[in-house]
């Protein structure tokens, strides 16, 4: 078996095999490797392109316009539009994350046996997280990398609250500072350089650029995909592919897509869509008399989860790229020339909210469709948070900090933070993102509540599972990547005992 | 773009780093609902001095002082839909100005190699 890219029409492909993984991000790559481990006959189905490091861009404009979907355009289609990060491609969001490692944290299991009836996982999925943990070489980021992190110690360290530099699954980072447009130095273990390979070492089939159109349902059984191949540059429809599945298909193309592509092919469940959920954050610069360079060095090398329980958010150092802190500071024409004149003594820290407001993804004409608007009690949360961000700025040394909330002043100087408590709650007011979805497909032991049950199994359906995060049913407050590869792994090792 | 990153005594202006070339680059590349918006956030941003500098003509037609005041009153409007256009002007000219080399060596960072735009055939 072996990798098919792009193919003109009229080159039609026809394959079949035991099992079909839709996407090849964080679950998708991880289900089609231990099922392969466990001698199944894979096909990974992935909607972008397959680049090596090399080929990665080095540019925001590139990593845009080759790692995300629709050069980034994703939005919230509420009243605030805020950006929704997401990678296209194989190895999905793997590939421009910063590929920050946590454990599902012990309260999520016991919320989710308490509230939702699931069985306690705990044990089975810490037992695959140290697999993980091991196989992608997980490690702490030194501190060295990166005088943004090594202020962001410094400032917890003054408050007096935990944090710690971020544990990420990267080999020997060199602090290049290209998480975001993917590791070019070949550290960053994104799914695209390990368990996709070795997918196709052990008989799998890789189909990139290979958008799917549709799940092949045969009465209430799933038995393969249909789409079209699509040109990754010039985004033209080329052959058809018809992919069959003796055993079953499982669903990994992201909380955007697989609802959608679900509700496109005739599944019938009423929760399909719903229960969207997310970590929407914001950044707030530290302005800094010395140079910080926040380019240079990992890019979120410091993180606390020190009011994850309550109030209810995470802080992160976040480097963005030089291209993006133009369009991140307020202003324009001389004023915004004269505050990127202060570019290298800027350091940009974020905060997420673990939020508990709901939203739904639907189908739109162009592609999916979310409708998200975080209510009073987050937003009180998040300017919670960026009020804790801006006080770990000043207690790191910053002369002033950035807020980039609309209404209140540019800058902040330490006896205004006031002014950032007391910010409105309108979402439209703040520069906002959502990164770390959840839900649209969400597992549970009802069917008139949930979409699949506690297996993955979508309720009704053989031979349907899902295996990406849009099965995880609440908000974990953490990064999500390792409990999706874990619940991935989790599905397919089910699916190989009972298939 | 020009009116929003018109460039100061230490940074260059986006209109002297080769911005004809990149528009031309992101017209045949960008998806076409992203070209839409862009186009529609530059068409607005065109078309609002009246919103911002309370004269009814184009912006090409202000003068630089004022376009430079319509520019920072459209990044920083009061009404939302306004400020996201302004927003997304500011965005498509620092994805350019940011990555040329002159604005990167005064950032301190080496120059970008340039972007592959190569992926994987077999």
């Amino acid at each position: 078996m072996s990798h098919f890219a792009y193919r003109e029409r009229g080159e039609d492909l026809e394959i079949e095999v035991d099992w079909v993984v839709v996407g090849s991000g964080a679950g998708g790559a991880t289900a089609a490797v231990s099922l392969a481990r466990g001698g199944a006959e894979v096909a990974l189905v992935e909607a972008g392109a397959w680049r090596n490091p090399e080929q990665y861009p080095k540019t925001a404009y590139g990593g845009m316009r080759d790692l995300m979907p629709g050069f980034g355009s994703a939005i919230t289609n509420s009243a605030a539009q805020w950006p929704i990060v997401q990678g296209r491609g194989v190895g999905g969001t793997t590939v421009i994350n910063s590929a920050i490692c946590v454990r599902t944290p012990g309260d999520i299991f016991a919320q989710w046996q308490r509230d939702l009836g699931l069985p306690d996982y705990s044990e089975r999925i810490w037992a695959i997280q140290e697999q993980l943990e091991s196989e992608l070489a997980a490690t702490e980021t030194p501190l060295a990398l990166g005088r943004t992190n090594q202020l962001a110690m410094k400032g917890a360290k003054a408050l007096g609250y935990e944090s710690h530099p971020t544990t990420r699954y990267v080999r020997e980072c060199t602090g290049s500072g290209q998480c975001l447009q993917g590791c070019g130095a070949q550290r960053k273990q994104s799914l695209n350089l390990n368990f996709v390979p070795e997918t196709v070492e052990l008989g799998g089939t890789v189909v990139s650029c290979a958008p799917v159109h549709k799940v092949t349902l045969e009465g209430n059984r799933a038995v393969g995909v249909t789409g079209n191949f699509q040109h990754p540059r010039t985004r033209k429809w080329g052959a058809k592919f018809r992919i069959r599945a003796r055993k079953g298909v499982m669903m990994a193309a992201s909380v955007l897509h697989s609802p959608v592509l679900l509700l496109r092919s005739g599944v019938r469940n009423k929760r399909l869509g719903y229960d969207f959920r997310a970590h929407p954050g914001t950044g707030i610069f530290g302005v800094y008399d010395d140079i910080v360079d926040m380019n240079k060095g990992a890019t979120q090398g410091w993180a606390s989860m020190a009011y994850r329980e309550e109030p209810g958010f995470k802080l992160e150092t976040l480097s963005i790229p030089p291209e993006l802190v133009a369009s991140r500071l307020k202003g324009g024409g001389r004023e915004l020339m004269a505050r990127l004149g202060e570019y290298r003594h800027l350091a940009m820290w974020v905060m997420a909210v673990r939020a508990e407001t709901t939203g739904t993804v639907g189908r739109g004409p162009f592609g999916p469709v979310v409708r998200y608007l975080l209510d009073e009690a987050d937003m009180k949360r998040l300017r919670g948070g960026a009020v804790m961000v801006a006080k770990t700025h000043f207690a790191a040394g910053a002369t002033h900090v950035i807020p980039g909330v609309h209404g209140l002043p540019y800058k902040l100087g330490r006896d205004d933070l006031h002014v950032l408590e007391n910010a409105p709650l309108q979402p439209w007011h703040w520069v906002g993102v959502l990164s770390h979805l959840f839900g649209g497909c969400i597992m549970g032991i009802n069917p008139n509540s949930s979409v699949c049950d506690p297996a993955g199994r979508v309720h009704g359906y053989d031979g349907l599972i899902i295996a990406d995060a849009s099965q995880i049913p609440t908000n974990l407050g953490v990064n999500p990547q390792h409990t999706i590869m874990a619940l991935a792994r989790l599905r397919a090792e089910e699916a190989l005992a009972t298939a | 773009m020009t009116a929003m990153m018109p460039g100061s005594d230490t940074l260059p202006s986006v209109a002297d780093l080769g911005l004809v070339a990149f528009v031309d680059k992101f017209w045949v590349e960008a998806p076409w609902m992203f070209w839409l918006g862009s186009v529609g956030s530059c068409f607005a941003f065109m078309i609002s001095p009246l919103f911002t500098v309370y004269l009814p003509v184009p912006a090409v037609f202000l003068s630089a002082n004022l376009l430079d005041r319509h520019a920072s009153a459209m990044a920083n409007h009061r009404i939302y839909i306004l400020r996201q256009t302004g927003m997304m002007v500011k965005m498509l000219a620092g994805l350019h100005w940011a990555a040329a080399p002159e604005v990167r060596a005064r950032f301190g960072l080496v120059p970008y190699p340039p972007d592959p735009d190569t992926w994987r055939t077999s």
